[in-house]
């Protein structure tokens, strides 16, 4: 390139934006190494071949750029003219929004899951706290005298919605843990009949549950997020299955597959698509009920990120199946 | 009046892409009723075409006939300014939307 042309590239290599000068034929006369990268093409292969003049009406427009095989970039253009040693040239700044146009939506998907976070806690707290309010206040109440059964059914039902809501705010805990990707995964052999068998002790006035878990099986995980993942599975079951419930474990290839079935009425199949997604439509509309619409959401964070997976499969014979993939603890 | 024949490249089915269209489409109505034609190319579905006009951006008009080839970069939305760029002869009457040259 010659003397002026090797100048102005200079100075416009500083620049973050990619810059292209055409002359008064169309011609590429400039463009900067920004504009190389933007058009994934070499200032060799540019220089000299036609462009076209930059027309923006306002400050700025977005084009898309046209690179190598087809694949296109949206870029903001802006549009000037300039004079360079007399010669009059059409100069294009080009900024890749590629980069803003992602984080854009990024924040509104985040702005989204806060505003449903706020909703859901609004409505999951507000329930069970109207509840105990009024039950506390039924205690208070100077007329009315309460058996001592009644007062222990008053407290069970206060100590059953503050119950509800340290889960809640469990889960919670789990969501922001997650999302800050503060999950620390302390991978370990451990032994699921074992966690079974103590999430299952959990549960007060619990259904009963059909174990079939070879007691030797292992698989490699994070014992707390296991449980997690366990009381997740079993606590949907209880909620929205039937009995009988049934957990079943297996070895599969390198993996361990952990399975929670209930006979209920199953997952309407055009809700299974969303199943695991954070607050799913299927969700929202069970919220009008009862659940946060995070608990599965929840399961396959953790089991993807102890190198697993969360899944759901129909029964053939009615009911759902809830699954979770680990790897193998005992591979040697 | 010389019959013009313009080509354009989109890429895809985008608000910008049909709005360079309908602009480029009132342009010609306007400075050259009758006697011009208008052909769209998407650019990813005929990348090759692309390639072989050599087109780096789009929305891009590209003005096929009568030589030279000048091209507009752009939505076309200053119709004027467009027109110009392209060397289609001004004619009688306010330009369209009520921009002049």
């Amino acid at each position: 390139m010659g003397g002026p042309h090797s100048r102005d590239a200079g100075v416009m290599a500083a620049l973050a934006d990619g810059i292209i000068a055409v002359d008064e034929a169309g011609l590429i006369r400039i463009c900067n190494p920004a504009a190389e990268e933007l058009l994934g093409r070499a200032a060799d292969d540019l220089i000299g071949t036609p462009f076209g003049y930059p027309v923006v009406n306002g400050e700025s427009t977005e084009i898309d750029l046209v690179l190598p095989g087809g694949r296109t970039r949206v870029v903001e253009m802006r549009a000037t003219t300039a004079t360079v040693l007399g010669e009059p040239l059409y100069v294009a700044a080009l900024r890749d929004v590629t980069i803003r146009h992602e984080a854009e939506q990024e924040l509104e998907a985040e702005l989204e899951r806060h505003s449903m976070v706020i909703a859901v806690v609004a409505h999951e707290v507000r329930n069970p706290l109207t509840g105990i309010g009024m039950l506390v206040d039924m205690l208070r109440e100077p007329e009315e005298h309460f058996t001592d059964q009644e007062r222990a059914d008053v407290l069970d039902q206060i100590a059953d919605r503050t119950t509800r809501l340290q889960t809640l705010v469990k889960k919670l805990l789990t969501v922001a843990k997650i999302d800050a990707q503060a999950v620390r995964v302390a991978m370990e052999p451990v032994t699921v009949l074992e966690v079974i068998l103590e999430r299952l002790a959990e549960f007060a006035d619990r259904p009963n549950v059909n174990v079939f878990c070879d007691p030797h099986i292992r698989v490699l995980s994070d014992r707390s997020e296991l449980s997690e993942m366990l009381i997740n599975y079993l606590e949907n079951a209880f909620r929205y299955g039937a009995p009988p419930f049934e957990i079943h474990v297996a070895k599969r290839a390198g993996d361990v597959e952990i399975r929670v079935c209930d006979h209920g009425p199953g997952v309407p199949e055009a809700f299974r698509p969303s199943l695991f997604e954070r607050f799913s439509r299927e969700s929202r509309s069970r919220r009008e009920t009862k659940g946060s619409g995070l608990g599965l959401w929840i399961v396959r964070s953790l089991a993807r990120a102890n190198g697993g997976d969360a899944y759901f499969e129909p029964r053939d014979q009615g009911g759902a199946c809830f699954c979770v993939r680990l790897p193998r603890g005992d591979c040697r | 009046m010389a019959n013009y024949s313009f080509r354009m490249y989109v890429a895809g089915h985008t608000r910008r892409s049909q709005a360079a269209e309908e602009n480029l489409r009132a342009l010609c109505d306007f400075y050259l009723p009758g006697c011009h034609e208008i052909e769209v190319v998407d650019a990813t579905e005929q990348p090759d075409l692309a390639e072989e006009e050599r087109v780096l951006a789009t929305p891009i008009v590209i003005r096929t006939s009568p030589l030279p080839g000048y091209r507009v970069i752009g939505d076309l939305s200053d119709r004027a300014k467009a027109a110009f760029l392209l060397g289609i002869p001004e004619v009688d009457g306010p330009a369209p939307e009520g921009q002049t040259l």
